[in-house]
């Protein structure tokens, strides 16, 4: 599978991409199901309106294009001046923070980093904060960091989990080719995709 | 595990009542059964059978098909999707159901509506098939049950399809006495009729049902009834140039109507003095006409 780049839009981690000799928008948090299939006048609207910018980098899978999606985004938004700060710096920051703060830090790794798959991000925010002495104490807020941690774990799983190889046919139907054999079912997948109807009716 | 699919071409016809009440006598006859709501456009089953699952419905049918065609993985364990009857008076076999879903949440509206069923049955490559008979055999392998009962979707679409094309082993068909309805059913009928089945799948058996029918109060009253009985019949034996659809309906069985429903819907659950009680007595004999003889011997004939 080949993953080809026409056009991104750094700022928000949106681009056009070529797979299989289709065209679609791909855009966060990068879920298989929300592929968009995309015309070329689309294309040329997202360039001239939306500062898509052309890139032709390619890729043989989807987790090296999310990658390279989200490298992209992170300096985009270091450019800007939203950049994380590193772990010292976190922690220079968090120290003497109060509650509000503090909070404010739990907020931005659940509702802005996590959706947007900057999990390393969010979880050290997390991992950072249970160290501190004013969190421990707060059981409502270490608790709340403890499933940010979880959260972060779950995403990373499911991540891995859609992006890995496609599963096989015999791994997904185990039961129905026991029953049916693999060659009728797929007899049966071709007759019904060539006559596009499932009850065969006024034929 | 026998499959039987209970279908209508319209609403309104007592369809999943029959399937919710036919659900009870088989498992008050030793038989344990796994019932499907796949009126997934208007889920029903679970309001007739709500005095027997008390734990609310979370996720379901529509999630689990969700799953796979956002994800592409087929959910490993059927568990989470399932619920099981409980004090149903004179219960002996299980009763589990796969709902529809949480049809209250935004959620499974959202889910339903992004499920590319063109996609999953006439794209190239497109795994609906093995998809829902690995449904099917799942529930055999987890359940292990006597029979599975599909509660399907009106219509012809590809949800009804598969319920009376891809699934079962049997279809309860029930029509109501008026032209649309009657013209519909004999499309579907001869529809089913042409299905190509799979390897170890034997050709569809279907009982017609014809509801909404008084019960005869006197002799002219069941002549009537007959007389309806045979107009319909002549109708769909109806000659055709494709020999392939010619349909060969020799019997057609009545659930009658029953007033009492209509003021307070509720299940026919007692058996005795069935005489009394004209709807119960319709459903098991439409319950007879689909289960082995043996059961139907040991538990039916003694009742009726």
């Amino acid at each position: 599978m080949k993953i080809k780049f026409i056009a991104v839009a750094p700022y928000d981690g949106w681009a056009f991409i070529i797979k299989d000799e289709h065209l679609y928008l791909l855009r966060p948090p990068y879920q298989a199901n929300d592929l968009i299939e995309s015309s070329e006048k689309d294309l040329a609207v997202a360039i001239s309106k939306y500062n898509f910018q052309e890139c032709h980098s390619s890729f043989d899978n989807f987790e090296e294009t999310i990658n390279f999606l989200e490298e992209k985004y992170i300096k985009e938004m270091e450019k800007l001046g939203f950049s994380l700060p590193d772990t010292g710096e976190l922690k220079s920051l968090i120290e003497y923070a109060d509650e509000d703060i503090l909070q404010d830090f739990l907020d931005k790794a659940e509702k802005e980093l996590i959706p947007l798959r900057s999990l390393d991000a969010a979880e050290s925010i997390a991992l950072e904060l249970i160290q501190l002495e004013n969190v421990k104490k707060n059981q409502t807020m270490f608790k709340r960091a403890i499933e940010i941690i979880k959260k972060c774990q779950h995403e990373r799983n499911e991540l891995k989990r859609l992006l890995k190889k496609p599963i096989k046919f015999s791994q997904k139907y185990p039961n129905a080719i026991k029953m049916y054999t693999k060659k009728s079912l797929y007899e049966s997948m071709n007759y019904i995709c060539s006559t596009r109807q499932l009850l065969p009716i006024g034929m | 595990m026998d499959t039987i699919t209970f279908y209508s071409y319209k609403g309104g016809v007592g369809r999943t009542l029959a399937l919710a009440n036919i659900a009870v006598y088989l498992s008050r006859f030793d038989q344990s059964v796994c019932i499907i709501d796949f009126d997934l456009e208007a889920p029903g089953l679970p309001y007739k059978l709500s005095d027997f699952f008390a734990s609310p419905i979370e996720t379901g049918l529509v999630d689990y098909i969700y799953e796979f065609t956002s994800t592409g993985t087929v959910t490993r364990s059927l568990n989470k999707f399932l619920l099981k009857a409980q004090n149903i008076p004179g219960q002996q076999g299980n009763i589990w159901l796969l709902p529809a879903g949480n049809i209250l949440s935004a959620e499974y509206w959202k889910k339903l509506a992004s499920i590319d069923w063109h996609g999953l049955f006439y794209k190239e490559g497109g795994e609906g098939i093995p998809f829902f008979l690995e449904l099917k055999e799942k529930i055999h392998k987890e359940l292990n049950p006597d029979f599975l009962l599909i509660d399907s979707r009106t219509g012809i679409t590809e949800m009804s399809s598969i319920c009376t094309s891809i699934l079962p082993d049997k279809v309860i068909f029930l029509i109501t006495n008026n032209r649309e309805n009657i013209e519909g059913s004999r499309q579907i009928l001869r529809g089913i009729q042409k299905v190509k089945r799979l390897k170890n799948q034997k050709p569809i058996k279907v009982t017609l049902a014809l509801t909404r029918i008084p019960f005869p109060q006197n002799n002219d009253e069941r002549e009537i009834e007959q007389k309806i009985i045979e107009d319909i019949k002549r109708f769909l034996n109806g000659e055709v140039k494709n020999l392939d659809e010619q349909l060969n309906i020799s019997d057609i069985l009545v659930l009658h109507s029953d007033r009492s429903l209509e003021l307070s819907e509720s299940l026919r659950l007692n058996l005795e003095n069935i005489t009394d009680k004209p709807l119960a007595k319709d459903y098991l004999q439409l319950l007879a006409k689909n289960i082995p003889k043996k059961l139907v011997k040991t538990k039916i004939n003694s009742i009726l």
